[in-house]
């Protein structure tokens, strides 16, 4: 216990953490993408999908409680970590050149993490939180579904929602690695060549949802 | 380099001047005419001299080798630690790196754990303490041994020479957004956890060394990489992963 705490106090050690929490949610959302994908067959696929998955019972809810948990221990360590570097640095420099390794998406970590935290605040809300509830708006979840990101401002928090995700996932799974020390001149640039195809497959996969909806007629009945 | 003596390069210089760690700076503006043969700290010795013969104060700035192996210069130059040449302390830099008419900024390196002394001079002790923490290598005293009793792949003993090229200036520190430590940690962990000699107390070295650079006051490494990019002596992020692999083996094996 004492070793884990000692651990735990180093910004190694909770980057650690945050690396294989970071992982564990970047399969999460290979999968919820994977999903998805069953509302190209139309919103009864997806149905069925959702109802395959309540039908796990306690199963969903461990998951649903451990994804929680992965969420709120990424984004705690992520703030707090954010907090050391802000104190580190307290009388900046008058002058700031980029010395060109830095990458829009690896300055922009926190800014993508945190418009991903209030999407997914919106998301949870808008769907499993209303479906929890039995709100009969979401009792055909694909239909709610659809009509949510087909929508004018549902298609833009999407849409935001999503372009966060990419530009995090872009730097993020590269920097993972990285942290867990899984770097070697043999394997680097394969790593940061799967990194980047999977964060913009992952990126394209979802935005084609909304707009594969809207070029076949089947968006919010307005 | 020959034939451009003659030249010479009307400068604008804007140089911090702070007269203690807890009082504000703010920048000085001079102007000089420098010769491009002049290394970058040759030319503030004249705008010192200038100064000097003025009867003012001249800007106090950390030099001491000269030729790029002692770590003492530092100075951020337009915004880039050591200047716009790559691998390259300012002591190396010259001033046909620039160009006439130009606007030169310079300031200290900036991070809480380096405070600044004065004008251009930071105290960058920290890094010393950290090495310190890093403890002692074991050395069996006696008779000496045969030159070739520990063997050592070749390649272990080149990646344990690079990362032992890292002179401690503090640029890796300067350069990045966190104003984090780790480039310099990881090469003075890296350096004798590839090496035999080094491994008695790898465990307790990388401990120690992580735990020192986060109690002072160092930011936390985000994986931009321009620490490398700064670096005057081109020092790998690789390190930097062997470190978290040293790091989080060490916490692991730790009694």
């Amino acid at each position: 216990m004492h070793a884990l705490r000692r651990f735990l106090e180093t910004s190694v050690g909770r980057k650690t953490v945050l690396a294989i929490t970071g992982l564990s949610l970047f399969g999460f959302v290979i999968v919820h993408l994977l999903g998805n994908f069953a509302l190209f067959s139309g919103t009864e696929a997806f149905n069925e999908y959702a109802q395959k998955l309540e039908d796990l019972g306690p199963v969903l809810m461990v998951a649903e409680v451990g994804l929680l948990t992965l969420f709120v221990v990424h984004m705690g360590l992520a703030l707090s970590l954010h907090r050391q570097s802000r104190e580190a640095r307290p009388d900046d420099y008058r002058i700031r050149a980029n010395m060109g390794r830095s990458t829009v998406a690896s300055r922009s970590m926190l800014i993508t993490g945190l418009a991903l935290g209030v999407f997914l605040v919106i998301h949870i809300t808008d769907f499993r939180i209303k479906k929890i509830m039995g709100d009969p708006a979401v009792a055909d979840l694909g239909q709610a579904v659809v009509e949510r990101i087909t929508s004018p401002l549902g298609l833009v928090i999407y849409m935001g929602g999503i372009i966060a995700l990419g530009l995090h996932l872009r730097h993020a799974l590269q920097s993972a690695f990285q942290t867990l020390g899984l770097s070697h001149p043999r394997y680097a640039d394969n790593v940061r060549y799967v990194s980047a195809a999977s964060a913009a497959l992952i990126t394209l996969g979802f935005a084609a949802i909304p707009l594969y909806l809207l070029f076949t007629g089947q968006g919010a009945s307005s | 380099m020959g034939g451009h003596n003659d030249e010479t390069l009307s400068l604008t210089l804007n140089i911090w001047r702070q007269s203690g760690p807890d009082t504000a700076g703010d920048f000085e503006t001079h102007s000089l005419e420098a010769s491009p043969a002049m290394s970058f700290l040759e030319m503030l010795d004249v705008v010192n001299e200038n100064l000097q013969r003025e009867g003012r104060e001249p800007f106090a700035f950390d030099h001491d080798c000269r030729e790029g192996i002692c770590g003492m210069c530092s100075l951020v130059i337009n915004g880039k630690p050591h200047g716009p040449e790559s691998e390259t302390t300012t002591c190396q830099l010259h001033m046909r790196s620039f160009n006439d008419g130009d606007v030169i900024w310079i300031e200290p390196f900036r991070a809480k754990a380096f405070p600044v002394l004065r004008d251009l001079i930071i105290d960058r002790s920290p890094l010393d303490r950290i090495i310190q923490a890093g403890g002692y290598v074991s050395v069996n005293t006696g008779a000496p041994q045969d030159a070739n009793a520990l063997p050592i792949p070749k390649q272990n003993a080149d990646l344990a020479m690079d990362a032992a090229a890292c002179i401690g200036c503090g640029a890796c520190v300067a350069a990045c957004p966190n104003a984090a430590a780790m480039l310099f940690t990881a090469a003075k962990v890296s350096h004798l956890a590839l090496l035999p000699q080094g491994a008695p107390e790898r465990v307790s070295r990388a401990l120690g060394m992580v735990e020192q650079m986060d109690a002072e006051g160092f930011g936390h490494c985000t994986n931009h990489y321009e620490c490398m990019a700064a670096c005057p002596k081109g020092i790998s992020t690789d390190n930097i992963a062997r470190m978290n692999r040293e790091y989080l083996r060490a916490s692991i094996l730790s009694r």
